[in-house]
């Protein structure tokens, strides 16, 4: 028994395929069924408003744009320079 | 390591993983010893191979008989019971290892056995035993249960078999040069015939044929033996290495195995559960079609399988995509009606796909099908007209967009085929299409051709001035190089000289077409301005400058406006030599919308009764103003008083449009944004005193306009409302507590606090209109729905951006964290940022937050009367925990160092909330069970907090729990059990 078990321990360490081959019925099936290998048309944006939502839709461009759209890259860096955080210890400290 | 009697039977093996000693020099070592000891010389070979398996066993191989009997199947199950090394950890075999120098090994490994075959191939290779032994233990080894020898075994026979092929071919040529020799000698006249080399030629040629014949039978025994089983092997990668052969045998002796009884293994691998295999086929398949002479012997195995082919160009894996459309583009260039028209559609319709490879493959489908064929056809035709080589492909162009219907606009297949043709930057062709008089009436463009073509041209010139690729198709954070920052500036070059002459031609000509206006300005801003100067073109920049003045005045769609207005801006560069004279035109431009502005304010204030037509010039004033007050300065002009009259007259009159309110809130921020950048700018410059009685007026006007801003939130027109709850948002970080912290604290007094009733506000409308029923059910699929969720996403950010820029008390994230779980798929990515603010800010405030949050969802389930798990475990219930346990993670794995804080507070609001809930007399208090809601939490705890939140939950209930044994104490019980480390609760057990 002790033989045994030693030889299953070092077994263990390497892949073994009690079934080494695809049988016919599986290969069958996967001839006649190819949904789990196809994908779907992922479509860029289909309108230019689509595609602006896009650019603009993603959490960081959330957290760092106006909520109002504002066009102007000099006003956006006024506004982007507030946009910090700060921990509430420093803002405390600083008012000191 | 542990090599001492491994050291000498494994040395190919060493050689060949080091890559310190050549190839040649390995095989030129094996032969030599061959010759001398061919047993030895078998074994080490054998033992080169079990090694390269990763087993360790091969010292048992040292049984000479072994190589007599060729009975393999007996050692290798041996070797398999000492696969490993009792001390060493399981090991990946050498094939499947994924570091460099493994990588490095497979391309050894498989070189060595194919040179050895090939210096082997003149002699020994025919001596009935060298071969015949390897390819037998091969075989066995390939057939075993082990995954790491039949991998390895297949890749090596496989590869043995590769170099067979090769010797195939050799032989073959030697045939036919000694056919050629026999033939030569037998042509002499008789007198001069060598009968010597004749019999030596018929023996040489007797000698090619049984060689061949011998190659040939140990390439069919191998197949056979081999291939038939492996290709199907349920295994990934074998089936990977055998298709991958398979094709280099079709490759090098296509009159053999390019025949459909090997190419049947190919057309049934494209079907395979794996992409790697399935892209192995293409890849196999590619070079064969790409090779006039094979094409013909591959029609019939098209026909089978090319719907399957044209069905991978959408696999569920991008590269297989790409790889099938390369490789229908091939089988088109070789048989242009090879694929039915459905099927051509289908592929071109992939231009618009969002990955950018599987785009640019069907670029090039696209290319083939519609720009190459015409090629030669057209080439008689140029020579007799004008036309630019490129004019009828960018008619086709602009066709195939108008008749595509799944997009309606030129970004995306602009950027399929930019690489492709070279027609997207032929400036002069498209300007002449649109500019010319077509000789004859039937060729001009229609309206629609016209306005496409121009989008396609606008489109273009964004793409070789930035060299940036429209959004979804772009990699993150890739930065083009020298080479690619080199062609943009050339590019930049060439269509400014070009567009610098034309553009104000095809502006004058489109001059009362909108649409086409809007992409036209876009043009302008990619120029390169100083072009201007260095080819003389002023007067092309004053005719411009005068078209730009005649659109602002004629027109009244806002988009047109809008780019005028950053058309000028770019313009109105200080730093370029045309600065001068653009700014002269600006300030005209300026003082006109100013001025008519003001006088459409007096002469509207003047009407006694009001209806929309009186509004009218009104609003195109302000319209026409706003635009220009957003890009350029205003601060000179006096226009907040009457933006602010407006926008009070929307306060208490209904029925005023969103559009006009909105253009009211534009000026008057513009406006005052502009007051605040010279206030900082002026600070920035000076870097001392700051401008008071500035200071005030902004102060002034700020404050108005949040108040305004604050009366506008609370509008019947639900547009209104949210454009004001924006503006509020913005407002409040624009003038938050960060502003009082620069510049000494001089802007101390222009920080705009939110009041508490002003922040409830705002939470409620972000709890009505974001945490919606319509948000969970709504799929993301139309166009409207897209919509719908970006407003939602947005009204959500801009309040969770109050809380993350310190403009609003954390605790206000309570309402939003209740839904994390719930709201996941919507807004998941909003309020993990949200939470990760609130941990910088304060980590026992978040803690607190969260516990809040817990609670309140917690009331919610106690109302709709589902308390604790043990009453059935409602949904609502298994709700709670899953938001508890989602709260919990994403403190983040190392929370318990990190945000300790935070865990602590978690427990001690727990504690304090279910100790002062209500309780009757003997009953728990009825807000007990919540603390089995936490215990996610008391893992993350440290074990001397542990002990601290246990003496507090015992000080808060241990003199109640104890008297009393009762059911209903048992959350009490399990939720003190999680605060015990391992050791006590173990003892406890």
């Amino acid at each position: 028994v002790a033989e045994k078990q030693i030889k299953n321990r070092r077994r263990r360490k390497i892949v073994i395929d009690e079934v080494k081959e695809i049988d016919s019925a599986a290969m069958k099936q996967q001839l006649s069924d190819t949904s789990a290998i196809s994908g779907t048309l992922e479509l860029a944006p289909p309108t230019r408003k689509l595609m602006n939502l896009k650019e603009i839709g993603g959490v960081d461009k959330l957290y760092t744009m106006t909520s109002r759209p504002l066009n102007n890259k000099l006003f956006q860096r006024m506004y982007s320079r507030n946009m910090i955080t700060r921990s509430l210890a420093d803002i405390t400290n600083s008012n000191k | 390591t542990t090599l001492d009697s491994d050291h000498s039977t494994n040395s190919i093996f060493d050689q060949v993983y080091s890559s310190q000693v050549s190839a040649q020099t390995i095989v030129d070592d094996w032969i030599e010893l061959y010759k001398k000891e061919r047993q030895t010389a078998m074994l080490d070979l054998i033992k080169f191979i079990v090694r390269s398996s990763g087993c360790k066993a091969g010292h048992l191989l040292t049984n000479k008989e072994i190589l007599k009997s060729k009975e393999f199947a007996e050692c290798i199950n041996e070797l398999i019971d000492h696969f490993a090394d009792d001390d060493e950890p399981a090991e990946l075999y050498p094939l499947v290892q994924t570091s460099v120098h493994a990588r490095r090994f497979k391309s050894n490994f498989t070189e060595f056995l194919q040179l050895l075959i090939n210096q082997c191939q003149y002699s020994i290779i025919y001596d009935q035993y060298m071969l015949d032994i390897l390819i037998t233990f091969l075989i066995a080894l390939a057939d075993s249960q082990v995954r790491a020898f039949r991998h390895t075994a297949t890749l090596a026979v496989l590869k043995i078999m590769t170099a067979l092929v090769d010797t195939l071919l050799a032989l073959s040529i030697a045939k036919d040069a000694n056919q050629r020799q026999y033939a030569n000698e037998k042509q002499k006249a008789q007198p001069k015939r060598a009968q010597d080399r004749i019999e030596l030629l018929v023996q040489k040629k007797n000698e090619l044929a049984e060689n061949e014949q011998e190659v040939e039978n140990f390439i069919n025994f191998i197949f056979k033996a081999v291939f038939i089983h492996r290709y199907r092997d349920v295994c990934a990668d074998i089936r990977a290495v055998c298709i991958n052969e398979i094709g280099e045998w079709m490759r090098k002796c296509a009159d053999k195995f390019l025949d459909d009884t090997f190419l049947k293994y190919i057309g049934w691998t494209l079907y395979d559960k794996t992409s790697e295999c399935r892209l192995k086929c293409l890849q196999a398949l590619h070079p064969l079609y790409q090779d006039k002479n094979l094409v013909g012997k591959l029609e019939l195995f098209t026909s089978r399988f090319k719907n399957r082919l044209v069905e991978m160009s959408l696999d569920r894996e991008h590269e297989v995509s790409v790889a099938a459309i390369h490789l229908l583009t091939e089988i088109t260039v070789q048989n242009d009606a090879a694929l039915e028209d459905r099927d051509c559609e289908n592929l071109y319709e992939l231009v618009y796909h969002s990955n950018r490879s599987v785009a640019q493959a069907a670029g090039q489908f696209l290319n083939q099908k519609l720009f190459v064929k015409m090629d030669s056809r057209l080439v008689e035709m140029r020579r007799t007209t004008k036309h630019s080589a490129n004019a009828d492909f960018i008619q086709l162009l602009v066709q195939f967009l108008i008749e595509s219907e799944i997009h309606d606009h030129a970004t995306y297949l602009v950027d399929a085929m930019w690489d492709t043709h070279d027609m997207l930057k032929d400036w002069q062709c498209m300007s002449s299409l649109l500019l010319d008089e077509p000789a004859e009436r039937q060729h001009a463009l229609s309206d629609l051709h016209e306005r496409y073509l121009v989008e396609i041209m606008s489109c273009c010139v964004r793409q070789a001035a930035t060299g940036e690729q429209p959004v979804a198709r772009r990699l993150p954070h890739k930065k083009p190089g020298a080479k690619e920052l080199k062609q943009i500036g050339d590019d930049r070059a060439a269509l400014t000289n070009h567009f610098i002459q034309h553009l104000p031609s095809l502006l004058d000509k489109f001059v009362a077409d909108a649409e086409k206006l809007v992409h036209l300005l876009q043009i302008v801003g990619h120029f390169d301005l100083n072009q201007y100067t260095l080819r003389r073109q002023e007067k092309s920049l004053d005719r411009l400058l005068g078209l730009v003045r005649d659109i602002v005045n004629k027109h009244n769609d806002a988009q047109v406006l809008a780019e005028c207005s950053l058309c000028l801006k770019y313009l109105c560069d200080e730093d370029q030599a045309v600065y001068s004279k653009c700014n002269v035109m600006r300030s005209a431009i300026m003082d006109d919308l100013v001025q008519k502005f003001s006088e459409s304010m007096r002469a509207f204030e003047q009407l006694a009764e009001v209806d929309e037509a009186e509004m009218y010039p009104l609003i195109l004033a302000l319209k026409r103003l706003a635009a220009f007050a957003e890009n350029h300065n205003i601060v000179h002009y006096d226009v907040i008083g009457d933006a602010f009259t407006i926008l009070k007259w929307a306060v208490f009159n209904d029925g005023f449009s969103l559009d006009f309110v909105n253009t009211a809130l534009n000026l008057a921020r513009s406006f005052i944004c502009w007051n605040l950048h010279k206030l900082q700018s002026d600070m920035d410059e000076e870097g001392a005193g700051c401008d008071q009685p500035l200071l005030d007026y902004v102060a002034k006007i700020s404050r108005k306009f949040y108040k305004i801003c604050n009366k506008l939130f609370v509008n019947d027109n639900a547009s209104i409302e949210q454009e004001a709850y924006y503006e509020m948002c913005d407002w409040l970080l624009l003038f938050n507590v960060h502003l009082a912290s620069r510049y000494n604290g001089a802007l101390s007094s222009l920080v705009i606090h939110c009041s508490l009733n002003e922040i409830n506000m705002l939470s409620v409308y972000v709890m009505n209109n974001v945490f919606t029923a319509e948000a969970l059910d709504e799929k993301a699929d139309t166009a409207q729905n897209i919509e719908r969720l970006h407003t939602r996403r947005s009204v959500l950010a801009a309040f969770c951006k109050l809380i993350a820029y310190n403009c609003v008390p954390i605790k206000y994230a309570a309402e939003i964290l209740r839904s994390y779980t719930k709201y996941s798929t919507v807004y998941g990515d909003i309020i993990k940022s949200l939470l990760a603010a609130c941990r910088d800010i304060s980590k026992v405030d978040t803690g607190r937050t969260i516990a809040l949050a817990l609670q309140r969802e917690h009331m919610d389930v106690v109302a709709s009367g589902q308390n604790s798990s043990g009453g059935g475990g409602g949904g609502e219930w298994a709700g709670l925990k899953e938001l508890a346990k989602k709260l919990c993670l994403s403190l983040g794995p190392e929370a318990g160092v990190r945000s300790r804080d935070a865990i602590v507070a978690v427990h001690t609001e727990a504690i304090g909330y279910a100790r002062e809930s209500a309780s009757s007399a003997n009953q728990a208090p009825a807000n007990l069970a919540f603390l089995e809601v936490i215990i996610d939490f008391s893992a993350r705890l440290t074990s001397q907090d542990k002990k601290m939140v246990l003496a507090e939950l015992d000080k808060a209930f241990a003199g109640r729990a104890n008297k009393i044994e009762h059911n209903n104490w048992q959350p009490y019980y399990t939720y003190r059990l999680s605060l015990m480390d391992e050791v006590t609760a173990a003892a406890l057990d």
